[in-house]
């Protein structure tokens, strides 16, 4: 019943790396993802956020448990088949380029799937142009920068048009205005397309900015699961996973602000009202 | 089923990432062992396997090869079988090339039964097709005993010692260490392909997934070549080419010796390669020649034990000597 209401049904999978590993990386874990949700993995290295998103998309099948996807289960359909369905980028994008440029890299899952000739041309323009790199398109993916070449893996996925798009980190290693352009990207998707988005990453400013919903990972299981602000307010449990909300919800936390605040601007306002009350409060004195 | 492949996995039955080349770490007699021992032990091994015909010998050498990785190496013939399953068509190809086109006497069968086709397999064909295939698995094992108790390094090493300039035998030790690398790559674009709902990877069709790989061939090349380039510079910045550069004496953090086992395991390989071939030309060959080379092998290795003997004996005498000097000076100080 449940798998029809949710686009991602992650059902008590547990995931053992084959040898020479031989660890455990997901101890039981129940996800459900809904249709146009903006999702947030976070949690500390090697806690399992990579290998829950390749399980999500095919990449790995779990050894315990179900992956459900539109109802159909992971381990019945093939990894390429489902990369229709499930958009994954890898968390380094140059394990995710082979093409001899940027026009073939993104057009090559078109071909796959078996487009017209003259659709594929207008569709690898159109996303290429989205993510400003047009004019780069018959250059070697390598001879872009790190953020140049993350856009184009992005790309190269978004071209196929995926209801799901998982992305591996896409803000390490970048700038700011490169990280805000791609986390830009995805809700805009999210919000204009209605694309699921889940998204892996450290930088926490940009989770609370962006995610609706976090979900939080610590050695193989889900630690924490829910809205962003209800997240980040358990500063004490995410310590679990070193994970440290953004600055300002902490600061405000220390001020005793209760729903915790995401932004400067909402720690802004909160401030102000708090002085505010100081005033009026010290003015009755007065008086 | 379920457990059943956890149980697989936990055993390290699945296999993903074997190749040619996989040096399996252990702790054991042939992994101690010099890789300079190793070669000659291999070499005087191939020697009379490969001097003598027959089915029969070369069986021996086949299981015996098996039962050295097993228990000199503690390596069980599970971490390899695939070497082995792919051994297996080849052997019977070359049984079946050679019972087909071998001479008398014949063996005739009727084929379909009753049909009147008749089919005429020749007895000595099919008994050097067995020596022949047999002689491959032994040559194949021979490799893999060397392959898979010595690290790569370790052979640039001795190459090293044995004279081969620095820089050619590390060339060596790293192209063998890069063929697993090389392989993860494949894996790398196989993923990314399949990312892009490229079809051919995650068929179960040989042909396709042949296809698929010399697809993946072009970006695997410039992929190896970046690496190289990278792990080239890497090198460099920890000063590589500095003791080339500035006549500067390399030392090594590892260093191979040779010890008392390689010396024994030496000569008791050679000894076997030369009384092997020595009685091969004595019993096979019937003529001046044979007589004469069995003899001399024969003769050879006592004579030549006989001089390692002597040599080590007044080695170990002028050390000695030297030692009670250096102990009478001391103590005359």
């Amino acid at each position: 019943m449940s798998s029809q209401t949710n686009l991602v049904n992650v059902e008590n999978v547990s995931f053992l790396y084959p040898p020479p590993n031989r660890v455990w990386a997901l101890k039981n874990v129940n996800l459900n993802v809904e249709a146009g949700e903006f999702v947030a993995l976070i949690g500390q290295n090697g806690s399992g956020k990579t290998t829950l998103a390749k399980c999500i998309s095919g990449f790995l099948k779990p050894t315990k448990g179900s992956v459900r996807v539109h109802g159909i289960d992971t381990r019945r359909t093939h990894t390429s088949e489902l990369a229709k369905k499930v958009g994954y980028v890898f968390q380094n994008p140059d394990h995710q380029l082979f093409k001899e440029s940027v026009y073939d890299e993104v057009a090559f899952g078109l071909h796959n799937i078996g487009r017209p000739k003259d659709q594929i041309e207008k569709k690898v323009r159109e996303v290429l142009e989205r993510v400003n790199l047009w004019e780069a398109r018959d250059l070697h993916p390598f001879r872009l920068g790190k953020g140049q070449r993350q856009r184009v893996a992005i790309s190269a996925i978004l071209a196929m048009e995926p209801e799901i798009l998982v992305i591996d980190e896409p803000t390490t290693g970048q700038d700011r205005k490169e990280a805000r352009a791609i986390m830009d990207l995805a809700l805009d998707l999210n919000r204009k397309e209605g694309v699921t988005v889940v998204v892996i990453t450290h930088a926490m400013h940009l989770v609370s900015e962006y995610a609706k919903r976090v979900v939080t990972m610590c050695q193989g299981q889900v630690l924490i699961d829910g809205q962003t602000r209800e997240v980040f307010s358990q500063i004490d449990l995410l310590s679990h996973t070193f994970v440290q909300p953004p600055q300002i919800t902490v600061f405000g936390d220390k001020l005793g602000f209760n729903p915790v605040v995401l932004t400067i601007e909402e720690a802004k306002e909160k401030i102000l009202e708090l002085i505010d009350k100081k005033k009026g409060s010290g003015n009755r004195e007065r008086r | 089923m379920i457990r059943k492949k956890v149980q697989e996995i936990e055993r390290g039955d699945e296999s993903t990432l074997k190749f040619l080349y996989q040096y399996s770490a252990g702790n054991s007699f042939l992994h101690r062992l010099d890789p300079r021992t190793k070669i000659i032990l291999i070499l005087c091994y191939l020697v009379v396997a490969l001097i003598w015909p027959g089915y029969i010998l070369m069986t021996f050498t086949t299981i015996f090869a098996i039962l050295l990785l097993w228990f000199a190496a503690r390596i069980s013939p599970r971490e390899y079988w695939q070497f082995l399953a792919y051994l297996t068509p080849i052997m019977i190809a070359l049984i079946i090339i050679q019972s087909a086109s071998g001479g008398p006497p014949y063996l005739t069968f009727t084929f379909p039964p009753n049909s009147g086709f008749s089919i005429a397999l020749s007895e000595p064909g099919f008994f050097l097709g067995l020596a022949i295939g047999l002689r491959l698995a032994t040559m194949g094992l021979a490799f893999m005993i060397f392959a898979m108790t010595t690290d790569p390094f370790d052979i640039s090493l001795a190459l090293h010692k044995i004279g081969v300039a620095f820089k050619l035998s590390f060339l060596v030790g790293f192209m063998l260490r890069f063929l697993p690398l090389i392989q993860e790559e494949l894996f790398t674009i196989g993923d990314a392909s399949k990312a892009r709902a490229y079809k051919a990877m995650d068929s179960k069709n040989p042909i396709s997934i042949l296809r698929a790989i010399i697809a993946a061939m072009p970006p695997l090349a410039t992929g190896a070549l970046r690496r190289s380039q990278n792990i080239a510079l890497a090198m460099e910045l920890r000063g590589f080419s500095f003791p080339t550069e500035f006549g500067v004496k390399r030392t090594f953090l590892r260093d191979i010796k040779l010890g008392k086992a390689d010396y024994v395991t030496m000569a008791l390989s050679l000894g076997y390669a030369f009384l092997g071939s020595g009685l091969f030309f004595m019993t096979q060959r019937f003529d001046v020649f044979g007589y004469a080379a069995g003899l001399t092998m024969f003769l050879a290795f006592p004579l030549l034990a006989i001089i390692a003997l002597f040599t080590s004996y007044q080695r170990a005498a002028k050390r000695k000597r030297q030692e009670l000097q250096e102990k009478i000076s001391t103590e005359l100080e």
